[in-house]
């Protein structure tokens, strides 16, 4: 009998211990199911973290360069990569590694430096059109407007207008990449706005403002962080576009576009002077789009197929 | 139906004549001084200063501008290069050809292959070929279309010598450019097709067919893939749209005479009336091409055209019933 019972007793013990594993395992906020979520997806997962290891090394670049991103040596002009300069030197004997670390910074912080700008602006513009109806013609026409013309396209005439350099670049691609975002918000906000909640807080005498701001932007903040996310790999693609043209920021700095620029002449017999700079921007967007792709189905698994 | 195409067609003015507003102001802002330009450096500046009344430049900015609108509108005309001095509108007609050439037939390759891809991806989902299709899509989108053009030229020019790098003198010239961009498209509407198909592969619909014992092929064909076509064509179109400014980029990659070319050149050589109308004149397509694509929704699903009817024949209705009459059913709703 007390044998038995123990067994009972272990038994349960077991299961509880089970049942707790699994509560562990299965959190119950909403921002712990969505990282619960987002963890489950690898490849976005190892995105995050090339993201992050990045970051470190944009920030830590001056310590960990062997080089200075500047530092010509003429005794090593076009060598291929070697022990000495693991991704080769360019056509003024520049490590390209060095400079590649460099670049992440001006890479980086241009991506989310422009994200930053476009999406406030176009948040608000997008909230603001889709609460105020009167607004929303006028404005939303506007971004039709802007719209129209291709985003590179528009980015190029600006840039091209404005002259080149690095805070006229941002400027070009800040506005290009607006109406992105005001279209997003104001199709999200336009269903939100309906809903009871909303009504609920107008019937107490809650601001417009407060409305918005505390009750609406907050519910619909998922695709415009989904947005935003690739919004960055857009921002470091179209800047780099623009230095690759001249528009953007020009050499010596070492944009990775511009980089590209300089290399395209010796792309038949030094290749690495091209190759390189491109993978490293071809993996930043890399990681950027499946970091953004597992983001939007960690908020709204209905969308994962 | 009609009343609807030529509806969307006056929508279409206001936003062309704002992109004519902005374009022009981007142009009066730039730094460029058009007459100083044409008299070179040694000119004086009273001579600048007469050539620009002469020009009329030294009018207000509305005044340029109504002249400008004026201008397009009537004439076409989009004013002279600063650096030929030739009409600049002539100069676009003979090189728009090679843009939409280019972007066409990349848009075709890319739209066939994303399309095929991304039905076998979502037939096969969680195999092992959907994976490599996932990726492969993905590195598409991820790639900068100038970059892979240099590795395509380093690839098939410079070391297996099969493609020519630059020019357009025959088919053999084409293929790298259109790879180029076609790859890219490739990857968004692969994308597309891939979550589109999956939202409507578990259907009810789907379900009776099989239970009806529909060859697998035709489900697919003529069940799934209908149903997900809407938002396959608006990828498509949208891509068209990302496609003309890629090609802007791949043009000059390849030296391709194209509009994009000359954008790029207009843009080296400060020549502002010139980059400003390849941005208007590629504006003016993508815009016909939304509309386009707008018209053939209803063509592709037959209940985005009954709502472009509806309107009509609800109107009809409640005339019908004012007078008395019986409200006829209209089988085509």
């Amino acid at each position: 009998m007390t044998a038995s019972s123990k067994t009972m007793d272990q038994k349960m013990a077991a299961a509880e211990a089970k049942r707790k594993k699994r509560m562990k395992k299965k959190p119950t906020t909403m921002a712990g199911e969505t990282w619960h979520r987002f963890k489950k997806n690898k490849l976005a997962y190892i995105g995050m973290w090339y993201l992050i290891a990045m970051v470190v090394i944009a920030i830590l670049a001056p310590v960990i360069a062997p080089y200075g991103m500047d530092d010509q040596n003429a005794d090593a002009i076009l060598l291929t990569p070697n022990a000495d300069h693991w991704f080769g030197t360019d056509n003024f004997g520049r490590d390209i590694l060095s400079r590649i670390l460099y670049g992440s910074r001006i890479s980086l912080m241009v991506g989310f430096a422009t994200v930053v700008f476009s999406m406030t602006i176009g948040v608000v513009l997008g909230a603001l059109a889709a609460y105020y109806q009167k607004l929303d013609n006028v404005m939303m026409r506007i971004v039709d407007i802007i719209g129209g013309i291709p985003q590179m396209l528009l980015a190029m005439a600006i840039a091209a207008s404005l002259g080149s350099g690095l805070r006229n670049m941002m400027i070009a691609v800040i506005i290009s990449t607006i109406p992105q975002y005001a279209r997003i918000t104001r199709s999200s906000v336009l269903t939100i706005k309906e809903s009871e909640y909303v009504e609920a807080a107008k019937s107490i005498g809650a601001s417009d403002g407060h409305i918005i701001f505390q009750h609406i932007l907050p519910n619909v903040m998922s695709p415009i962080i989904v947005q935003s996310t690739l919004g960055v790999a857009n921002a470091i693609m179209a800047s780099a576009t623009l230095s690759f043209m001249g528009l953007g920021i020009q050499p010596p700095s070492p944009e990775w576009g511009a980089m590209l620029a300089a290399g395209r002449v010796y792309l038949r017999d030094y290749p690495h002077m091209c190759i390189i700079p491109g993978v490293a921007l071809l993996l930043i967007s890399y990681a950027l789009n499946v970091l953004g792709d597992g983001f939007r189905d960690a908020f709204d698994p209905r969308l994962k197929n | 139906m009609l009343k609807y195409v030529i509806k969307r067609i006056i929508s279409m003015i206001p936003v062309l004549l704002g992109v004519i507003v902005i374009v022009f102001t981007l142009m009066y802002v730039s730094p460029g001084d058009p007459a100083a330009l044409k008299l070179g450096t040694e000119a004086t500046p009273e001579a600048i200063a007469q050539l620009r009344a002469e020009m009329g430049l030294d009018r207000p900015y509305l005044v340029q501008l109504g002249d400008y609108i004026l201008g397009v509108i009537t004439r076409f005309d989009l004013g002279e290069s600063y650096r030929t001095g030739a009409e600049v509108s002539a100069e676009i007609v003979g090189r728009i050809g090679i843009t939409l050439k280019l972007a066409f037939i990349s848009m075709a390759v890319g739209s066939v292959l994303g399309i095929a891809l991304g039905i076998l991806s979502a037939v096969k989902q969680y195999s092992f070929i959907d994976k490599i299709m996932t990726v492969f899509a993905l590195f598409g989108i991820s790639t900068p279309s100038f970059w892979l053009a240099l590795m395509l030229i380093l690839a098939f020019s410079v070391n297996l010598g099969w493609l020519p790098a630059s020019g357009s003198y025959g088919l053999r010239y084409w293929i790298l450019p259109c790879a180029t961009l076609g790859y890219q498209a490739a990857g968004i509407i692969m994308r597309m097709t891939r979550s589109s198909m999956l939202e409507s592969i578990r259907q009810d619909f789907v379900t009776t067919a099989r239970a009806k014992g529909q060859t697998e092929g035709k489900i697919i064909v003529r069940h799934v893939l209908r149903k997900a076509l809407i938002p396959i064509i608006t990828a498509i179109g949208n891509q068209f749209c990302y496609l003309l400014g890629g090609a802007v980029l791949v043009e000059s990659v390849f030296s391709l005479p194209g509009l994009g070319k000359y954008l790029v050149d207009g843009i080296s050589n400060l020549d502002f009336p010139a980059v400003t109308s390849s941005v208007l004149v590629i504006a003016l397509i993508s815009v016909v091409v939304m509309l386009v694509l707008d018209i053939l929704y209803s063509f592709v699903d037959p209940r985005i055209k009954a709502t472009y009817q509806g309107d009509a024949l609800f109107k009809a209705r409640k005339k019908a019933l004012k007078e008395g009459g019986e409200v006829a059913h209209d089988s085509k709703q």
